[in-house]
């Protein structure tokens, strides 16, 4: 059975910037659902420590960009990908404004946990649905643009300077013709080898959403270095 | 001098014995099953995911991939590293020039998928390896290339051979029904590839519907004309089928073609996936699909079918087609008056009428 936007009631809202925050609350409020706007996280707060003050929710929605006016450890993506991954789930999706452009790296770490990303200008219909996506995932059910199997990678190129490094790839399950950028800090987590250790020509397998429609809907999960090609597959 | 058809039947069920020629554009896929046991040769793109998920095939017994080209194996990867999809054997035809990177990317997929133990085996395709390919009521027969063309491998010049492509040893499948031979796919050979197969007398390639090599585009060195008149009669179809998408950059299938099948086959109903640009221009009205089949088809989204996905279909009376023939050819000449072309499509220039079983009467 479909999940219902009607088994959500309470709403929290995480944005540095207090209108901001206001006027997304006002878009849940028109649909019958109580938005509470989170509190300024303690100093220095981890994402989880935060996520362990707020009060009981059905759905969190993060901007991505917190350290405009907060002192804070995390981005809103951290928030809402360790909010969605906690044994008991919170559905979290993340508002930015940077969709699209080259701060929204700093998203791609954190995809494969987050459901959706919205761009803050998303009207209601694409906010809504992104909250239903949310929801679908903290039941486990999956759509086909985000399941992820495993799938050979080649590395085309490596960017490991700047906040959020990146590898140019090409991804065998998703297409041979769309150059797609692999978080090189998931990259680093999964694998342990730095950046600017990982050299073009090399291979990778990860867990990917093939179905992805766009380069920037992907993400990447358990990366790690391709074996050599066995014999058997060498001499075909 | 009229078309034969088989005597009307109940429309064949999704459960069937059938071979599927997927509308995927310009490239090429089949899918081949018996009831819910499958095989597939080639996938160019995610038609062919899609066709199986409507089918409700879960299990591949058979993935043949003819030939390392994109227009063949760009949905390939994606069809193997799916876990949707559990895995029998995979048979890939070498490629001995190992260089381009559609050829990389399928090795890596190919030997994760052999490391997460989701395939039975990984075989190469030629005449006389694994023989015979059975899924069910149906088998595949490898009619090409013959061990020693594929040891050779393409991009060398042969003295046995002449100068051998990826396209020359292109793998061609026959596939029979029930014993019957209904298809015969016949990727992207060329004029080398046909003449090794008809030098080697004792390799029989007749079937009812010949899915034509290449897309109906040029077969190499060797005249147009003189290879589809060779290779039409040594397969004596009742209908040529041209997997070949509306595009800029191909305008396929060359006239030269159609008038080398017309010559070896004048009875031959010929059916295009797509609207070819000899027929139809790109910016004209859209035509009715109201004759299509069910099967998922590339063109349906740009409304640039003309026979869409063809559906071949044995029953105990021989094979049917879905679409009907006479409903593609009542489509094709409704076009070609809408549009007021002023001359017959290709498929239709010296074509026999098209007799209507159902009512009796005939169209040209």
């Amino acid at each position: 059975m479909a999940l219902q936007l009607e088994d959500v009631h309470r709403v929290g809202i995480v944005d540095d910037v207090k209108a901001d925050a206001e006027a997304l609350g006002r878009l849940f409020e028109d649909f019958d659902m109580q938005a509470l706007i989170m509190p300024r996280p303690r100093p220095r707060a981890t994402a989880e420590e935060y996520l362990s003050t707020l009060p009981p929710l059905d759905v969190l929605v993060c901007d991505h960009q917190l350290r405009s006016s907060w002192t804070v450890a995390f981005t809103g993506a951290e928030l809402a990908a360790r909010a969605n991954s906690r044994p008991h789930k919170l559905p979290a999706i993340v508002m930015s404004s940077h969709v699209g452009t080259r701060e929204a790296s700093s998203i791609h770490r954190w995809r494969a946990d987050i459901p959706a990303v919205v761009p803050k200008q998303a009207d209601d219909e694409e906010v809504l649905g992104a909250v239903r996506y949310a929801l679908e995932e903290a039941a486990g059910k999956w759509s086909r643009e985000r399941s992820r199997f495993r799938t050979p990678i080649e590395v085309l190129a490596v960017h490991p300077a700047g906040e959020a490094p990146y590898a140019e790839v090409l991804v065998s399950g998703w297409s041979l013709t769309q150059v797609a950028q692999l978080p090189l800090l998931r990259f680093e987590e999964d694998t342990g080898i730095p950046p600017d250790a990982l050299l073009p020509g090399t291979w990778l397998r990860a867990e990917v959403n093939c179905y992805a429609p766009r380069a920037e809907d992907l993400c990447f999960a358990h990366i790690s270095l391709a074996p050599q090609l066995s014999e058997d597959v060498r001499a075909l | 001098m009229s078309v034969p058809f088989l005597p009307r039947q109940s429309a064949p069920s999704e459960g069937d014995l059938a071979v599927t020629i997927l509308d995927v554009g310009h490239g090429n896929s089949a899918i081949v099953r018996d009831g819910q046991r499958c095989a597939v040769v080639d996938a160019a793109d995610d038609t062919t995911h899609a066709e199986l998920e409507r089918l409700g095939c879960t299990g591949l017994e058979e993935v043949i991939v003819s030939h390392v080209d994109n227009d063949h194996i760009a949905g390939m990867s994606r069809l193997l590293l799916d876990p949707r999809w559990s895995l029998g054997r995979v048979r890939v035809n070498t490629d001995a020039s190992k260089d381009t990177r559609a050829w990389r990317h399928l090795q890596e997929t190919l030997q994760l998928v052999a490391d997460d133990k989701r395939i039975t085996g990984i075989l190469p395709v030629s005449t006389d390896t694994g023989l015979p390919i059975r899924v069910g009521r149906a088998e595949l027969e490898v009619c090409h290339p013959r061990s020693l063309m594929a040891l050779s491998g393409p991009r060398t010049r042969d003295a046995r051979f002449g100068t051998v492509t990826s396209n020359t040893m292109s793998a061609v499948i026959r596939i029979h029904l029930d014993g019957a031979a209904a298809v015969l796919l016949a990727s992207d050979i060329d004029g080398v590839g046909l003449r090794d197969i008809l030098d080697r007398r004792s390799q029989q390639l007749r079937a009812d519907v010949l899915v034509f090599p290449h897309h109906g585009g040029l077969p190499g060195a060797m005249n147009p004309v003189e290879f589809a008149r060779s290779l039409t009669s040594a397969v004596e179809p009742r209908m040529v089928i041209f997997s070949m998408g509306t595009s800029g950059r191909t305008a396929n299938p060359r006239p030269e073609i159609i008038e080398g099948v017309r010559a070896a086959a004048p009875d031959a109903h010929i059916a295009c996936t797509q609207l070819s640009v000899h027929c139809h221009e790109a910016g004209s009205p859209p035509p009715s699909e109201g004759h299509l089949s069910k099967a998922m088809a590339r063109g349906r989204s740009t409304n640039r079918c003309c026979a869409g996905s063809i559906v071949i279909t044995r029953t105990e009376n021989g094979f049917q087609y879905a679409p009907p023939l006479f409903r593609h050819g009542e489509f094709v000449l409704a076009l070609a008056s809408e549009t007021g072309a002023g001359s017959l499509p290709l498929c239709r220039a010296g074509a026999s009428p098209i007799l209507n079983p159902a009512a009796g009467n005939s169209v040209r």
